[in-house]
């Protein structure tokens, strides 16, 4: 019998952690662009038929090889059959080199958390987010100097991570009590403040209100199933990590009902934040809502955070340094639990594999981290960023859903999963889930990636911003890198604990 | 506000209650997850039955 696995104190705690892990910034600054680009309102009802028949099976599947096989992912999938080990390496770093930029999204964050007290940024936002901020060169080829102020925010926000992560379920169980219902309040209070303010009703109409012909159009479903890959934190070995702690013999569809659904219920309600600011700026500016992005205000991404909402922030009648504290600690907890459970999938990875202590190794990754994110910190960094960001969600989680729902789904006996998912879960799957895995949700997703790539070939990332060799270091180059990585990895011997003990 | 737009609301609303009351409810249940009646520590265990294709 091997050594005694680490348990999550409850439930509970399990439930807390994996929904933390799936509601990050995604879940602000991506799905209520989305919906509000692919029909409104309307847009929920393909998101919602894309949680329930690939996202949530997903899900199921991940948790599932993790609980059963009591390992991390690329350790469970070996379990599965010896072959498949470097789906899951690959997974880990593709986690892994997200959370190298996604910590420097967070050390914007804790920048702005401090301007917020003398509102620096009043009055110039997108100069001081591009200038003051990220000392933006002209492109990715001048690389520029490095922020020194984002360095030190990096290295505060990964202390933080590996505070959170340092004696694994044990600490980590205690952190998400915070990291994950604090951003809900702080979310909930931006939220109150931002309908109250006028004009926010104009916003959340054209939030809401469903454009139905979308509903004919294929690239809404595909942008629909897009979503529900990109904010489930699916594809990293997070869900299989944090499952692996669990009990073999215990729930797991109703554990992932919870996630998907909780996840999906805040996105949505997020909404609701971000579309009373972008009314209330379009009341100010006199625009209508739909006028806010020509007059050059993002109501997605970075932008829609660094420069539209604190523009916003900026212009509230009173309070406005405490709203601006309360906003950039919001996003700050939002990111910390998805950053520090990409973590924490890599260090049970490491620490399955090779018997190391999770503590040395905990220590290790978080270094490495902090060196990772340093290229993010530079005046290129946000090119960087974006180039990376782009390839390792298009070829990165897509990729291993697909070789996950593949391998598992038509070179594994996944009826002996099924069966063992429904002896001892809360909600029966069937045959109906068996059906998800082995043709939809593949489908679909083979779909996504022929399309993406036929796409990419004719139409390169950033439109002509970004010279070839970029796309190609840090998009094509990297992928081809972490692909032959993880095929190194899994053919690495597995240390046995006799030759731990030995040492 | 149109009234498919409401309904749309509702439906969101559904979800969003669907997901976060159902977790808060076991939060609350089980702040201490006892293991399953007739399961023991060495149910726990990294041993498997044996899979066959």
């Amino acid at each position: 019998m091997g050594a005694k696995r680490e348990r999550w104190d409850s439930r509970a705690v399990f439930i807390l952690a994996a929904i933390g892990s799936a509601i990050g910034l995604g879940n602000v600054w991506r799905f209520p662009y989305i919906a509000f680009k692919n029909g409104g309102g309307a847009f929920l009802i393909p998101y919602f038929f894309a949680l329930l028949t690939a996202g949530i099976p997903v899900l199921i599947l991940e948790m599932a090889i993790g609980q059963q096989f009591q390992a991390a992912a690329p350790g469970a999938l070996r379990k599965a059959k010896k072959w498949f080990e470097f789906v899951g390496w690959y997974a880990i770093l593709v986690a892994l080199c997200i959370v190298f930029y996604y910590c420097v999204i967070m050390a914007w964050s804790l920048n702005y958390i401090v301007h917020s007290f003398t509102l620096a940024w009043a009055g110039r936002e997108a100069d001081f987010f591009y200038n003051d901020v990220l000392h933006l060169t002209d492109g990715p080829a001048h690389l520029g100097g490095i922020s020194w102020q984002l360095l030190i925010s990096l290295a505060i926000t990964w202390i933080g991570i590996f505070l959170c992560v340092r004696k694994g379920t044990e600490s980590v169980g205690k952190v998400v009590w915070v990291s994950v219902n604090l951003p809900l309040l702080l979310l909930i209070i931006m939220f109150l403040r931002g309908v109250t303010l006028p004009g926010a009703m104009d916003g959340i109409r054209m939030y809401l209100t469903p454009d139905w012909s979308a509903l004919l159009k294929p690239s809404v479903w595909g942008a629909a199933y897009g979503q529900i890959f990109f904010t489930l934190s699916v594809g990293f070995g997070v869900m299989s990590a944090y499952a692996s702690f669990r009990p073999r013999k215990s729930d797991i569809t109703n554990n992932s009902f919870i996630t998907g659904l909780s996840n999906s219920g805040v996105e949505f309600f997020a909404g609701f934040a971000v579309f009373a600011v972008a009314g209330y700026m379009a009341t100010i500016m006199q625009v209508p809502v739909t006028g806010v992005e020509e007059a050059g205000l993002k109501i997605s991404g970075p932008g829609l955070a660094f420069i539209t909402y604190a523009s916003a922030i900026a212009k509230l009648p009173a309070l406005q340094q405490l709203f601006g504290v309360l906003f950039f600690v919001m996003l700050f907890s939002l990111g910390i639990d998805s950053a520090f459970s990409l973590t924490e999938a890599a260090s049970v990875a490491l620490a399955d594999k090779l018997k190391f202590n999770r503590l040395k190794v905990n220590i290790v990754l978080c270094i490495i981290g902090f060196f990772g994110g340093i290229i993010f910190t530079s005046g290129a960094g946000f090119y960087w960023l974006d180039i990376v960001d782009n390839w390792m969600n298009q070829w990165g989680l897509v990729i291993v859903s697909f070789l996950e729902c593949v391998f598992l789904g038509w070179f594994f006996n996944i009826k002996w999963l099924q069966e063992t998912i429904d002896k001892y879960g809360e909600i029966k799957t069937g045959k109906l889930w068996i059906v998800m895995i082995k043709y939809v949700t593949p489908i679909i997703l083979g779909i996504i990636i022929v399309t993406t790539f036929i796409q990419e070939v004719q139409h390169p990332y950033g439109g002509g911003a970004y010279p070839m060799w970029t796309l190609w270091v840090g998009g094509w180059g990297l992928v081809i890198f972490l692909f032959a990585l993880s095929i190194f990895l899994s053919n690495l011997k597995e240390r046995v604990k006799s030759e731990v003990v030995k040492k | 506000m149109r009234i498919d737009a409401w309904i749309m609301l509702i439906f969101g609303c559904v979800i969003l209650y669907g997901g976060l009351t159902r977790s808060l409810i076991i939060a609350s249940k089980h702040s201490k997850m006892p293991r399953p009646e007739g399961f023991t520590e060495e149910d726990d265990a990294d041993e498997l039955p044996p899979v066959t294709m």
